[in-house]
């Protein structure tokens, strides 16, 4: 199957994407625009601070107000006058004609928000915030935590608890991540095994929709313009397949290694002692990118991209047009989307019996099984089982995609129906 | 020994029983026209000789052996429908098709940028196939099909589509190849085109080959009671006469078929008797579009009224 006929088609097929903007766009641009979308996310997140913050804080009876601004004006916001503060007493009652009285300033935004201390926060800790976006998140948590310390305060003060031992009360637990493997030390884990099942996770689906649509556009349009019976006029059907999703297979795992380069360097970056400067930071996002895990990932990447291409390929030869084609898609995309969607789930729990199975069911093992292994230690006959299972579902896929595609890639005119693709696909076999 | 032979080809498709056990041979240096009307099993036929389509039975033989690869490296091939790719630039749309039949960038490329010379479009080496006009595609795909330089050049409708100027470059390129040796097969509905440029001919109608042989033994053995009259008047009279099998007329020239042998001079007194005034009485000679009819039957007269390009 594979000769020189199958290599000019590979050659031109890997010349047409490579060299084509929608690659350039999608490999270089995509993840840059993937990150600056997080970055925005996490600036708006930043941005949505306590700056030019108007707060007026009421205690519904004379005892913490005192306690507030003590706490309040030892901070820097306050300090530097982006968070300005006023305090009043007023009963409930007073307080709605308050908030009456005060609602158009609080539309304009010339007073952020009230927050409203009643008595019973004393004894349940409750207080309201009043304001037109009571959600914002960093004005919530100033404000939570100098109530939360002005009122345990006010309650141990003057009894027999020690200061040393309030202040053991207040602190929240924190829990050291160990991840025992079969490696001699244990290791303290960060966040970096959630991170690289979402990093694989998500580029194998990319890949897997990017390029399989790719090559079902490509497929399609070849029938569409015709072209296809000029080249079976030179080469089988099973050569001509061979060569555009061997093709489209190199082009894809080209896009693979540019996406995982910042990954790896980043992996590098953390095994060396020349990370010294950014070990604080990157601890916690230790990748723990083994250099098994990552050839494993590329293995199974290859063998779940030449499949799915199979899949997408003989879908396109069905069609002839694009349009048609993508309304009928779903099915085939259900093929991608039903493992992504239980990988990304996996990461809240990855040691459930669902991730186990599907990580090594077909099709699903293909997206499953890296995060997978990014998030826990698979035992070793699970991911051979693994990987034989994907062999074996792309011997099986090749073989009745090739069949798919001889019979249908000639076909015009009428749809083919899924009845008389299996008449004919017994009928040729 | 025949270039090629084609033994008992048979395909159906569904419901309809497109080539139905047809054979016929092609003798090595001629022009071969496979000839009858759109749908006639002509495009399927070539398709199952090029082994684009399995044959549901019979087989095709080159120089006595089953056909496989090495016929399809041999062979240059003209679909009906052409295409390439839209996106792809003219010189790189050639070598790569050069390089499905087995050969190497190299080779070919001094040829290529000959045939681009030759049909006057050097200058578009670079541009994008979608760029190029309808007419100019269609000599980038003509000169993909001989680049190569196939023994056999496989040719499905080449005239379709063509605007006057490309039908006489094909039909030169056609005749330049057949003096090279090459073995030109063609299929085609417009009987003129055919009349004048085959040697061998194979007329398939209703997926059945109805003849085949050289075009001159075929016209001969059906040419006996033809006659060929050029004439002005009136003969609508010889319409219903018993000694008339046929009239093929068109206006001032008329292709008459007689029941017998002794019909044709009787034909001549009755024209002579009728006033018509003959310029031509031509006996035993018949054209190929007479022949269809004859073969064909009458449900075919619309084939007069296909546009046929000026050659």
């Amino acid at each position: 199957m594979f000769n020189k006929r199958t290599l000019a088609v590979l050659k031109r097929e890997i010349k047409a994407l490579i060299l084509n903007k929608t690659f350039i766009v999608m490999t270089i641009l995509f993840p840059i625009i993937f990150l600056s979308g997080f970055g925005v996310t996490a600036l708006m997140q930043s941005m949505e601070g306590v700056e030019d913050t108007r707060i007026v804080i009421v205690e519904e009876s004379p005892f913490i107000n005192v306690e507030l601004k003590r706490i309040f004006d030892t901070l820097d916001v306050v300090k530097n006058g982006e968070l300005s503060l006023k305090y009043k007493s007023l009963s409930r009652s007073q307080l709605d004609d308050f908030l009456a009285q005060n609602k158009n300033k609080l539309l304009k935004d010339s007073i952020t928000g009230v927050v409203f201390v009643p008595d019973q926060a004393r004894v349940k800790k409750e207080i309201e915030y009043y304001s037109t976006n009571p959600a914002n998140f960093s004005i919530n948590n100033q404000i939570r935590s100098v109530v939360n310390n002005a009122l345990i305060k006010l309650r141990f003060e003057g009894t027999n608890v020690a200061a040393e031992d309030v202040r053991y009360a207040r602190q929240r637990t924190s829990v050291g991540r160990f991840k025992i493997d079969e490696k001699e030390e244990i290791e303290e884990e960060g966040s970096g095994g959630i991170v690289l099942a979402y990093v694989f996770t998500f580029l194998l689906y990319m890949s897997v929709f990017f390029n399989g649509m790719q090559l079902m556009r490509a497929v399609t349009e070849e029938k569409n313009t015709r072209v296809v019976e000029v080249l079976l006029s030179s080469l089988s059907t099973r050569e001509l397949m061979a060569g555009k999703i061997l093709g489209t297979t190199i082009s894809g795992l080209v896009q693979m290694l540019i996406w995982l380069t910042p990954a790896a360097i980043f992996a590098f970056l953390q095994s060396t002692s020349f990370s010294g400067v950014f070990s604080q930071a990157l601890a916690e996002f230790d990748l723990n990118l083994g250099l098994g895990q990552l050839l494993y990932f590329l293995l199974n990447f290859i063998i779940g991209l030449v499949s799915y291409l199979a899949i997408f390929g003989a879908f396109g030869a069905m069609f002839d047009n694009e349009q048609e084609a993508q309304q009928g898609i779903l099915p085939i995309l259900m093929l991608v989307l039903i493992p992504f969607f239980i990988a990304i789930s996996m990461v809240i729990n990855p040691s459930s019996s669902l991730a186990e199975i599907s990580s090594m069911l077909p099709f699903a093992s293909i997206i499953v099984m890296p995060a997978r292994m990014a998030l826990v230690n698979v035992p070793a006959w699970q991911v051979v089982l693994a990987l034989a299972v994907n062999v074996g579902l792309l011997i099986t896929v090749i073989r009745i995609s090739a069949k798919v595609y001889g019979v249908s890639i000639l076909r015009t005119g009428k749809k083919i129906t899924l009845p008389e693709l299996f008449k004919l696909l017994r009928y040729q076999s | 020994m025949n270039a090629l032979e084609v033994h008992n080809l048979s395909k159906r498709f569904a419901t309809v029983q497109a080539v139905d056990n047809v054979s016929f041979d092609i003798p090595e240096g001629v022009v071969f026209g496979l000839l009858g009307r759109n749908g006639a099993g002509k495009t399927t036929t070539i398709r199952m000789m090029m082994g684009i389509y399995p044959p549901d039975a019979g087989e095709v033989k080159l120089r006595g052996v089953h056909v496989g690869q090495e016929f399809k490296d041999a062979v240059g091939y003209l679909p009906e429908e052409r295409g390439l790719y839209k996106k792809m630039k003219v010189l790189d749309t050639l070598l790569f098709f050069a390089e499905l039949k087995g050969m190497k960038a190299p080779q070919v490329k001094s040829r290529a940028l000959e045939y681009l010379e030759r049909f006057q479009l050097l200058d578009r080496k670079d541009s994008k196939i979608q760029d190029l006009s309808k007419g100019n595609q269609q000599k980038i795909q003509f000169i993909s099909t001989i680049l190569h330089d196939p023994e056999f050049v496989i040719l499905d409708e080449p005239f379709s589509g063509l605007d006057p100027v490309n039908t006489n470059l094909i039909k030169d390129m056609i005749l330049e190849l057949k003096r090279q040796g090459k073995v030109i097969i063609f299929s085609t509905h417009l009987m003129d085109f055919a009349d004048r440029m085959c040697d061998h001919i194979c007329l398939i109608h209703e997926g059945k080959a109805l003849l085949n042989g050289a075009l001159a033994e075929i016209k001969k053995e059906y040419s006996n009671l033809n006659v060929s009259v050029q004439y002005e008047g009136d003969i609508s009279f010889l319409q219903n006469n018993p000694i008339v099998d046929r009239i093929e007329d068109f206006g001032n020239s008329t292709g008459i078929r007689v029941k017998e042998e002794r019909g044709i001079q009787q034909l001549l007194r009755l024209l002579v008797d009728n006033e018509i005034v003959v310029r031509k009485f031509d006996a035993h000679t018949i054209s190929l579009h007479e022949i269809f009819l004859a073969v064909a039957g009458d449900d075919s007269t619309e084939m007069r009224n296909e546009e046929v390009p000026n050659v």
